[in-house]
């Protein structure tokens, strides 16, 4: 480049650095000395560019609306509305999390055994007319032979609901065996038997039974 | 929120003026530089985070803002608006540098390059407009800049000529 051109480059760098093609720009970035004149053109820019007369005053006036759009209230209110969102979710949480706590603690509690048990239907066996109190029985009935279980081990609420229901079941089963055995005691004098006729029909129902 | 109404028109009027200067030496454009500072000082507003040392945060943001636009500009568009190609150097370096410009202009230039610069560069007006008000040829302008240019550019290189 002779140093014509590179005045004129220098010109159009300087003064209509807008009119420079693709090729006179990379000239210039590639030019040690082009580069050299442009980076201190640049600063002599910005050193000349940083001193425009500035009236504060003036500059508080046009900035002044742009605060005034942003009210202090909205920003309380905004941060009082995050606050009771996040004290609501919390507590919400907390229901929960209590609720889970007491309802497994007030579930009730039964022992390995009864969990596997098969729940026992109890018929009293009628060899004789019967002797004893007929509550009791019933009571002796119901009441397992076996304690409750220890309150170490859990079972699932549905299988305690069925061994109660099954307890329940058998409680009006003997209940109605009650009944029908004083039916029975009731009417059996009444059919006139002889001995061998007792001792067979009494024979008949302890199969009956221990079936 | 750290700032009362009155509190903060105190603030704004004292550092206005140093940040605008700096956004401006950085981006060469006022419209730009007054977007920049505007929005920095409204982040200020705005913040509840207590800022212990508001002049030097105001400085560094608006500093940073401006990298930010910088970045977005390819070189074409950096030429076009006669900005550094080099990332800028700390925004005290830029103030010191400006002075240190400054100073070599009005010492190290004759009155003629001087005046030619301060046309070229301050008044932002074109080589024609130039020549005329000078009564020179546009050549001569060019000229002119070109010498005072790398009389500069010599003082800067060799630290102090």
């Amino acid at each position: 480049m002779t140093d014509e051109q590179k005045e004129k480059l220098i010109a159009k760098m300087l003064d209509a650095p807008e009119s420079l093609s693709d090729d006179e720009l990379d000239l210039i970035l590639h030019d040690p000395e082009l580069l050299d004149i442009y980076e201190i053109s640049a600063a002599v820019s910005s050193a000349c560019a940083g001193k425009p007369e500035i009236k504060a005053a003036e500059e508080w006036e046009r900035f002044r609306p742009r605060i005034a759009r942003k009210p202090r209230t909205m920003q309380w209110i905004m941060r009082v509305a995050a606050i009771f969102l996040g004290v609501m979710f919390t507590a919400g949480i907390l229901v929960k999390v209590i609720d889970y706590v007491f309802t497994q603690e007030s579930a009730p509690v039964i022992a390995e055994s009864e969990k596997n048990a098969e729940p026992e239907i109890l018929i009293p066996k009628i060899s004789d007319p019967p002797t004893e109190n007929r509550e009791n029985l019933a009571v002796a009935a119901v009441t397992p032979d076996h304690a409750v279980a220890s309150p170490t081990d859990e079972i699932d609420i549905d299988e305690y609901l069925m061994i109660q229901q099954a307890r329940i079941d058998n409680e009006l089963a003997l209940q109605d065996a009650a009944m029908y055995e004083d039916d029975f005691y009731e009417i059996l004098p009444q059919l006139d038997l002889t001995g061998d006729e007792y001792a067979l029909i009494f024979a008949e129902l302890r199969e009956i039974t221990l079936e | 929120m750290q700032y009362s109404t009155a509190e903060f028109e105190a603030l704004y009027t004292r550092h206005f003026p140093p940040s605008m200067r700096l956004a401006m030496s950085l981006l060469h454009d006022e419209d730009e530089a007054r977007d920049v500072v505007q929005e920095v000082f409204l982040k200020l507003w705005e913040t509840d985070y207590n800022v212990e040392n508001p002049a030097a945060f105001i400085l560094r943001a608006v500093r940073n803002t401006c990298l930010t636009h910088l970045n977005r500009l390819d070189t074409r568009e950096k030429i076009l608006r006669r900005l550094a190609l080099d990332e800028p150097p700390d925004d005290h370096d830029i103030m010191l540098r400006n002075e240190e410009i400054t100073m070599a202009v009005k010492i190290l230039l004759t009155p003629k390059e001087r005046v030619t610069v301060e046309k070229i560069y301050s008044d932002r007006m074109t080589y024609k407009e130039t020549a005329e008000s000078l009564g020179v040829s546009v050549a001569a302008v060019n000229k002119t800049i070109v010498s005072a240019l790398k009389k500069l550019r010599t003082h800067f290189k060799t630290g102090k000529s």
